[in-house]
């Protein structure tokens, strides 16, 4: 079963042309990387998917059904979540506030996802009454992948999370996707760091300038493939 | 010195007053960014209302809460949703405009409606004082205003604080796009702030006409005194708009004691303007 | 083609211009009475435009400027004997300089407080020149200079405020401040990375624009022959200039021009009743932001490329 699938997808941003034709699957429970440099459209696409933006040609479906055009707010109650490119967590509403407002249609099953999330990142419950903004970077990061968990998502869209994060809290929030993935949650990553997103998802794909340049199962990509996608020499 | 007592302590009461008034505007602003110009004339339509209840019903003030309340959530909600949520976006200007124009034709609507008389809300408190001592007395009716401005603050701060709604309209006003990733829907949130904050208005106009007289005008007036307390206290805190509802109220009543009572209005306005040059975030700021 | 409709609509404004110029040879009293009140409107909404529509800023206090000029004319000629043309001169001063007084409250606060914080100052003039004996309270003051004044020379005077403030604000436009402005309408925190002094900016037009206020409205006075504080101070005033230029179209030059003339048309109509006056122009300004947001011009401009005075960056 398709989580999710695009086709002809063509989006402007404002006058530019920002994706030309994009054609993506995304299998049910597995993980899937979009990668590229910036300006690529790799935002632009997760935006469009969540209902952030609208697509002038093209459809997008969700398990079957066809979402594109439809606004944000509509996204949740059928199961799409997205963590936002610089996260935008609630800065003066306090963490357990935050994470609250991400059950905001789904509150019978509120505590219990709450203990998962604080179960998933203790930090999170340690800081439950601090309000948003005096977090650090890879909290607040935690902070925005826990609030868009806790509406039972069937699919997470992840918009570069690992963006300003050192080395060490990138890698302990990677082991945290791949245990949600395990959960059965399907996870679409965007991201710049090409190593990383290689080691950690099922399938590629790899955007240059709005077009699906290159694309395929990690361990059959070499090389050479993917420095010509990514620079495009 | 001693005659300075009574227009402190009418001053502290009246502050509750101001707060009520004060919060219906102010959360807007922090909510949907806008200037509501005609908040201060909703206020007193709901003063004419409750009047109009009161004289073909034969009620007293008190029973028209009941009915002018909920009247002016749904004047509100509506008002949000047809007239200000389709011009919201990047352009300040056509907000204002809008809340502007309604702002004169509420007034002028009043003006024609009601002629230019003065009227009241009769309830016999007006007549009824506490006296503390033989000097200082405290007008009841003030101290009912007081009591439930308390009592609305509070009773807002817990519903910002620990309902969904409440936090929903919280999390809109910090970011919206990040909010409608939630599943709120911004604009029907912002549609029932305003409901909520005509309610406040709502209740506010029914002491205002039970307090004092009113006027079509009285509403522009108030709306500086809605502005004045808001800027002093900073937006986004709910006990700082209580405090400084109580400065804005005794800095107004020392300049009508000393200077005479054509000048209560812009002693109100001169202390606005001087902590607006002193600290525009305003004392409690916390945008 | 374009240009060549753009052309005959040059020239179309030109003979407007013209016949506006000479009303005195042709015109009948009444006729002079509208085309100097269209001259006095026109400067108003030409700076009101510039205000709102190419600087952002949404004034509600020019009528501090034209009750403090309209008395300054009514105190100096009565209690100091300058004549008319002099008072004028000091009233255009004087409004510069209380436009320079209310900078700094009015610049230091966030965009959306601009407003109401304008507001205040013709408000708390009212209640302040209501109760001063000086100026005779509320029952108001004759503006009775000692020379008596033809209303052709008035005529002139007005005529020559109006096609000033048309001038100036077709010259800014088009000079490097016109530019900063644009560039600050589009985007105000770009431009100030580009090095456009928004601030700085803001402040002149406003000093500007309370400059033209107040001429205008010191020559209205000088007309009138008579001040109040209600009037003077009004925020009718605002109520008139927000109606001409939303239905004129915001943010172009030609708009103004069209608003002015259908506002005065329609004023003359609507002058007895106040009230009923305020709601019609406060609905139809309100329906206008909804269905036609930029005005008659704007949408011209929009779908049609006309384009006279204003500027357009190729």
């Amino acid at each position: 079963m398709l989580a999710l699938k695009v086709a002809g997808l063509n989006v402007y941003y404002k006058d530019f042309h920002a994706l030309w034709d994009i054609d993506l699957e995304v299998q049910d429970r597995k993980i899937i990387s979009i990668i590229g440099a910036n300006g690529a459209g790799k935002s632009t696409l997760l935006n469009t998917i969540a209902g952030i933006l609208s697509p002038t040609s093209g459809y997008i479906e969700f398990f079957g059904q066809r979402i594109e055009g439809l606004p944000s707010y509509e996204m949740v109650s059928r199961g799409l979540s997205l963590v936002p490119e610089g996260r935008r967590i609630f800065p003066r509403l306090s963490v357990y506030e935050n994470l609250v407002i991400g059950s905001y249609l789904n509150r019978s099953k509120r505590e219990e996802n709450l203990s998962k999330i604080y179960n998933l990142f203790p930090v999170l419950r340690l800081r439950s009454s601090q309000m948003g903004n005096t977090l650090s970077g890879g909290e607040q990061q935690m902070l925005a992948i826990g609030r868009a968990l806790m509406s039972n998502p069937k699919v997470i869209l992840c918009d570069e999370i690992s963006l300003g994060l050192a080395p060490l809290i990138i890698k302990g929030i990677y082991r945290e996707i791949k245990r949600i993935n395990n959960e059965g949650i399907t996870v679409v990553l965007v991201e710049q760091d090409i190593t990383r997103s290689l080691k950690t998802a099922d399938y590629a794909y790899f955007l240059l300038q709005g077009k699906v340049v290159l694309q395929g199962p990690p361990s059959s990509l070499n090389e050479e493939e993917v420095k010509k996608a990514y620079f495009g020499i | 010195m001693e005659d300075i007592l009574q227009p402190t302590l009418n001053g502290i009461l009246l502050g509750g007053l101001y707060a009520i008034i004060a919060i219906g505007l102010s959360t807007i602003m922090g909510i949907v960014k806008v200037m509501n110009f005609s908040h201060g004339d909703l206020m007193i339509l709901s003063s004419y209302l409750s009047l109009v209840f009161m004289t073909r019903l034969g009620v007293s003030p008190y029973i028209t809460f009941f009915i002018v309340i909920p009247l002016m959530y749904f004047i509100g909600y509506y008002f949000q949703r047809f007239l200000l949520n389709r011009i919201l976006g990047k352009e300040m200007d056509p907000p204002l405009i809008v809340t502007f124009g309604i702002a004169i034709i509420l007034q002028n609507l009043l003006l024609l409606i009601f002629t230019p008389d003065a009227r009241t809300l009769m309830t016999g408190l007006g007549l009824k004082t506490i006296f503390l001592t033989e000097y200082l007395k405290i007008p009841m009716n003030y101290l009912v205003d007081f009591l439930i401005g308390l009592g609305v603050i509070f009773f807002l701060y817990l519903f910002f604080q620990k309902s969904y709604l409440g936090r929903a309209i919280r999390a809109a006003a910090d970011d919206e796009i990040a909010a409608k990733l939630m599943g709120i829907n911004a604009h029907d949130i912002y549609a029932k702030a305003m409901g909520i904050a005509m309610i406040t208005a709502g209740i506010a106009g029914i002491l205002v006409g039970m307090t004092f007289t009113f006027y079509p005008h009285t509403g522009s007036q108030y709306l500086f005194v809605a502005f004045g307390v808001a800027i002093i206290a900073g937006l986004g805190s709910m006990r700082g708009t209580f405090i400084a509802g109580v400065i804005l109220a005794i800095a107004q009543l020392y300049g009508g004691h000393f200077l005479g009572p054509g000048y209560q209005m812009v002693s109100g306005h001169i202390i606005l303007l001087i902590v607006l040059l002193i600290r525009p975030k305003g004392i409690f700021g916390t945008v | 083609m374009n240009k060549k409709i753009n052309k005959t609509i040059l020239s179309i404004f030109i003979l407007f211009i013209l016949v506006l110029g000479t009303v005195p040879f042709w015109g009948t009293d009444y006729i002079m009475f509208f085309c100097l009140l269209f001259c006095v409107y026109l400067s108003f909404s030409q700076m009101w435009n510039l205000l709102i529509g190419f600087s952002g800023l949404f004034s509600l206090g020019q009528p501090a400027f034209i009750g403090l000029s309209g008395y300054t004319i009514a105190v100096a000629t009565h209690y100091f004997g300058l004549s008319a043309w002099s008072s004028l001169a000091i009233a255009g001063l004087f409004s510069i300089l209380f436009a320079l007084f209310m900078s700094p409250f009015i610049f230091r606060v966030r965009g959306i407080y601009f407003g109401i914080i304008t507001l205040i100052f013709p408000e708390s003039m009212l209640l302040l020149f209501s109760n001063w004996e000086y100026v005779k309270y509320a029952q108001g003051m004759f503006i009775k200079p000692d020379h008596p004044i033809s209303i052709t020379t008035m005529y002139y005077v007005a005529f020559f405020i109006g096609m000033s403030a048309l001038a100036t604000v077709y010259l800014i436009l088009r000079s490097n401040l016109g530019l900063g402005l644009m560039a600050m309408r589009d985007n105000e925190e770009v431009a100030n990375t580009m090095g456009v002094e928004t601030f700085r900016l803001k402040v002149y037009c406003f000093l500007i624009a309370s400059l033209f206020t107040g001429l205008a409205g010191g020559i209205y006075y000088i007309f009138q022959i008579f001040i109040q504080p209600q009037e003077a101070f009004s925020i009718g005033w605002s109520v008139k200039l927000i109606f001409i230029v939303i239905i004129g179209g915001i943010g172009t030059i030609e708009g103004p021009i069209v608003g002015t003339f259908i506002f005065v048309l329609l004023s003359q109509w609507l002058a007895e009743y106040f009230s009923v006056s305020m709601i019609i122009l406060g609905i139809i300004a309100i329906a206008v932001i909804h269905l036609a947001p930029k005005g008659i011009m704007g949408t011209l401009q929009g779908k049609f490329g006309l384009r006279i005075l204003s500027p357009h960056w190729e």
